[in-house]
């Protein structure tokens, strides 16, 4: 008996070593470690140190800040994460934030069905305006996301609604009112053998919107003959923005290819206009120095993007989009002398004024599913109060 | 403040600690006192004024209820305004705005009224204080005649925002004479990872897969519905239990011995058990408060169903100012006059995996009583247990919630049972670094998930 | 005399847990200061100024609400809609306008928020730290690098 407690007593002793020394060493690193002010494992700007002000101390947000500033700026704080992350693989977790850990290192964004009176008001906005203006020739992009058309690599019993249901009920009331669909749900489905979307991003590849554009060229008139295309990797380091949510596959590296034409090229004139900024390119490889990589397409996303080709025919179009056109467009270039890239989610003008203006003869939506249906300026765009 | 947070563990906790054991003996008390007020005013601050003024209230009338001790009728008068000084202080914050619904309601108006944050642990330190002041009427203890010690007891940091609700009489001699030492450090570091660990890894854990099935609101299936029902059967014991057991660990680091608040309730072989074991604080005010004063079960039958009633009526009422909550306080006190009644002899004479599956079922009906605020959600719930309104036996929902969290299962059941624990206590004896080392990691591990998640707040603080 | 003693300490406590309580429950309410006197006040300061200055299109188109049924507003944002930088004060007529337009200020924020995650962290990490409040018939939504310095302003002011 007398034996036992001794023993009992070592470990307890050990503990009383241990946990202290851990406590203080952590404690002693974390005043010295300077401070970080930006993750890229995470993708976010980091806590900064809070103002100590007397009224923020008495509501309880500077404490509420600090204890933030704290977890931010936590000793090696990307290996905590990691461990933890690690630790969940462990434990058959296979959803973190919405997104699911896929087969053959496929990560998917979750599909929230959206809310009906949010879809009905955006599909309702879409039809008025499309009788409002029948001079104007209407199409409607819809692209599916890698959880619909790779479905296949979900995770076993992952529960995911099914966006079809959603997409076919929108196409055939577009259908009904005017508006052209370009369903490339097939053509895209066909074709799962090339890698249509990132591993590691919510975004398609450039592959995926050629495809697209394949498929748009026969609804809209176009004559995909005139140009004929390469493709070339920009970075091989691309990190999507999936892995930064969920904390899956943080170290996975991968592709990001641009398709160029062959030959000769008509010249583009890219003009962001709330930037007042001019390029000839439609690709800002300055980004890809970047976290954000995928942003090399157009710089990123803009409020108004207004392209200029010298082309025979004068052929105006607006595209109302999201960023899953920034790299599609580059592909319907060479077919239009204007094309004016309208991103409601940043645009607050008036698009009547700019289509009166611009005289624009065709709109093509061009959305992804997953932002399509959550998004709600595009009906603020469409009809202002 | 609370203590599964990285600025506790690694800013407060050390700094406290390094100036707890270096401070000469006579300065310990201040120096806890002062670290329990920085600890409470971190986050609300206007909130301890009022937790000192409850401190100084029950110390000056602890005082003089003492002196009044010949004089049983004086005692009645001040003890009568004692417990109507803290109902008005705690029903001010806790429950008035519940009170003001339920009439509104009843009347079919509503009466509009601020929202008042709950102050944190009011209802803990308001029922510790209480118990000082019956202990003192009941003649159990004497009343602390020195503030410093008194503020010790009515304000210290470990069990000040969610208990245990320690009695007076069980600490009063390490209130002035206490001994620190390595093993005590070590006792207590062992009690404080435990319970971070349970809080942290399992019931942050658990409460994920609970959200993810029900956030929705869409009807569950019936394997869904039992999933979710059982991650927030384990999630809320590891959240309570783990939260008392990093108190009780914090107390045994300053030298306090208090006493165990958890005794695997899930073992349990029938309700009445299971409530000697779950929350034993606060089933033992109940009972030495409330339940005796009124009579217990020394009266007639009638009034002895009345009391019981009444007892966990209060006790339901105490978890949350809501009508749910009376519910499964009610729901409880039906289970125990049944027990008492018809039950008792059939629950010993079954085996026991049986009755324990009998007292887990009633336990895990009863957190739905808990769970769910409104009484539509309510009925559906219970409803989805017994397959009625569900999408189907199992859908991929439920499915998938089964697949990522059988691991955890797999963990959390034999944790809340004695079994695994015996098993590390031997291996303790055995090989004592090895044993401490895998604490570590548990810590290790419970610090990253804090760090990911920038800490969940505690269930247990709404209370 | 002993008893005397304690009679005036109860008297003395509950007296002080009477001044408190109230205090706290009118800890809400705000001065009733003219909009007009907080906007002169707060377009002192040219962090503020240098946004632009908007009216009620904008506030039905960001807020979705009607400058009719407010008592006053000010509303400053910036020129360029990448950018996320903005203040609103609303004053409203009673606490149920009050809490509408609280609300839609938390709308704002969250569409803001679901606008520019995964694209702006820069704009991702001034709208974690933006400010929204009210006290007493008054809302203030604050975003951008100054937008703590604006509460406590604004703050003072009622």
């Amino acid at each position: 008996m007398k034996k036992k407690t001794k023993s009992y007593k070592y470990f307890f002793r050990n503990m009383g070593l241990l946990f202290p020394i851990l406590l203080i060493v952590v404690f002693l690193i974390s005043i010295f470690l300077p401070e970080r002010s930006f993750s890229e494992k995470e993708n976010r700007v980091l806590a900064s140190k809070p103002d100590l002000t007397i009224s923020s101390l008495v509501s309880g947000q500077f404490e509420k800040k600090y204890e933030t500033y704290v977890n931010d700026q936590f000793p090696m704080r990307d290996m905590w994460v990691e461990l933890k992350a690690g630790t969940d693989l462990l434990m058959g977790k296979t959803r973190s934030n919405g997104v699911f850990l896929g087969k053959d290192g496929y990560l998917l964004e979750d599909f929230t069905p959206p809310l009906p009176d949010h879809i009905r008001a955006t599909t309702e906005a879409m039809t008025t305006f499309a009788k409002a203006h029948s001079e104007i020739t209407q199409y409607a992009l819809i692209a599916p996301n890698a959880v619909n058309i790779l479905k296949e690599k979900l995770p076993a019993a992952a529960p995911v609604k099914d966006q079809n249901i959603y997409l076919d009920e929108l196409f055939s009331t577009l259908e009904q009112n005017g508006i052209s669909c370009i369903d490339v749900r097939n053509t895209l489905k066909e074709n799962t053998n090339h890698q249509l979307y990132y591993h590691t991003d919510h975004h398609w590849t450039t592959q995926a919107a050629y495809f697209a554009y394949k498929e748009a060229a026969s609804k809209m008139d176009l004559d995909t003959g005139i140009c004929s295309y390469e493709q070339f990797p920009v970075t091989g380091s691309f990190q999507g923005t999936l892995s930064a949510k969920s904390g899956f596959r943080s170290h996975e590296k991968e592709d990001i290819y641009v398709f160029l034409p062959k030959g000769d090229a008509p010249s583009h004139v890219i003009n962001y206009v709330d930037e007042q900024k001019k390029s000839a390119s439609f690709y800002a490889s300055e980004q890809l120095n970047g976290r954000d990589k995928y942003a090399m397409f157009f710089n990123g996303n803009h409020p108004l993007v207004k392209i200029s080709t010298p082309t025979k025919e004068d052929r105006t179009l607006l595209v109302l989009k999201d960023s899953y056109a920034n790299c599609m467009v580059p592909f319907l270039a060479p077919h239009y002398r204007t094309i004016i890239m309208v991103d409601p989610r940043y645009y607050y003008d008036d698009l009547e004024e700019l289509i009166q203006v611009e005289n624009v003869q065709e709109i093509l939506y061009l959305y992804n599913a997953n932002t399509f249906f959550s998004d709600t300026s595009l009906e603020m765009t469409l009809s202002p109060q | 403040m609370v203590f599964s947070n990285i600025f506790f563990i690694f800013g407060f906790l050390p700094v406290f600690l390094l100036l707890y054991y270096l401070a000469p003996y006579k300065l310990r008390n201040l120096l806890l006192v002062g670290a329990s007020l920085v600890f409470y005013a971190w986050g609300e601050p206007v909130y301890v004024i009022l937790m000192i003024f409850s401190a100084l209230f029950h110390y000056f009338m602890g005082m003089e209820m003492e002196e009044l001790s010949r004089f049983p009728k004086k005692i009645r008068g001040n003890l009568i305004f004692v417990v109507v000084i803290d109902l008005l202080i705690l029903g001010f914050f806790k429950y008035y705005g519940f009170f003001l619904d339920s009439i509104g309601t009843v009347f079919g108006i509503s009466i509009s009224h601020p929202e008042l944050p709950l102050p944190i642990g009011i209802s803990f330190y308001t029922f510790k204080n209480l118990s000082y002041i019956f202990d003192i009427c009941q003649k159990k203890i004497h009343a602390q005649k020195k503030l410093l010690p008194f503020l010790v007891y009515s304000t210290m940091f470990p069990h000040m925002t969610a208990g245990p609700i320690i009695r007076y009489a069980d600490i009063e001699e390490q209130l002035t004479r206490r001994s620190i030492n390595i093993i005590k450090l070590g006792v207590g570091a062992e009690y404080f990872i435990k319970g971070l660990a349970a809080k942290v890894l399992l019931a942050d854990n658990l409460a994920g897969i609970y959200a993810d099935l029900t956030a929705s609101g869409e009807p569950l299936s019936l394997l869904g519905a039992w999933i979710a029902i059982f991650a927030y059967t384990m999630q809320i014991y590891f959240d309570f239990s783990g939260y008392s057991n990093m108190a009780i660990g914090l107390g045994k680091m300053l030298g306090f011995d208090f006493k165990k608040n958890f005794d695997y309730p899930y073992t349990s072989t029938s309700v009445s058990e299971f409530w000697r074991r779950w929350h034993i604080s606060l089933g033992s005010w109940f009972r030495d408060y409330i339940y005796i004063p009124l009579g217990g079960n020394r009266v007639s039958t009638l009034k002895h169903i009345r009391n019981i009633f009444i007892v966990w009526a209060l006790t339901g009422l105490w978890h949350g100012a809501s009508w749910n909550f009376v519910l499964w306080g009610l729901y409880y006190g039906l289970l125990l006059l049944l027990e008492k009644f018809i039950l008792n002899g059939f629950l010993k004479k079954i085996p026991k995996p049986l009755a324990n599956l009998y007292t887990m079922l009633a336990v895990m009906i009863g957190w739905v009583f808990f769970s769910q605020t409104d009484f539509s959600s309510m009925g559906k719930f219970l409803m989805a247990l017994i397959g009625i309104g569900v999408s189907g036996v199992a859908d991929t929902q439920a499915l998938f919630a089964l697949r990522s969290s059988l691991i955890l299962f797999l963990i959390a059941i034999p944790a809340s049972r004695p079994g695994l624990y015996q098993h590390y206590k031997l291996s303790m004896r055995r090989s004592p670094w090895k044993a401490a080392a895998v604490n570590m990691i548990l810590l290790i591990l419970s610090v990253a998930f804090l760090v990911y998640n920038s800490y969940t707040p505690f269930l247990y603080l709404k209370f | 005399m002993r008893s005397k003693k304690y009679l005036f300490i109860k008297i003395g406590m509950v007296a002080f847990l009477a001044i408190y309580l109230f205090l706290i429950y009118t800890s809400d309410s705000a001065k009733d200061i003219p909009m007009e006197e907080i906007t002169s006040s707060m377009e002192s300061d040219e962090t503020v100024t240098s946004l632009e200055k908007r009216g009620r299109t904008d506030l039905k188109r960001y807020y979705q609400l009607s400058e009719d049924s407010l008592e006053g507003y000010l509303f400053y944002k910036a020129v360029s809609p990448m950018s996320v930088e903005e203040l609103l004060i609303i004053k409203a007529p009673d606490k149920q306008q009050t809490n509408i337009a609280c609300d839609s200020a938390r709308a704002h924020l969250d569409s803001q928020k679901q606008v520019f995650q995964g694209y702006g962290t820069d704009q991702m990490a001034f709208l974690n730290e933006a400010v929204v409040e009210s006290k007493g018939n008054y809302v203030i939504y604050a975003c951008g690098p100054n937008a703590q310095k604006w509460r406590e302003k604004f703050l003072s002011l009622i």
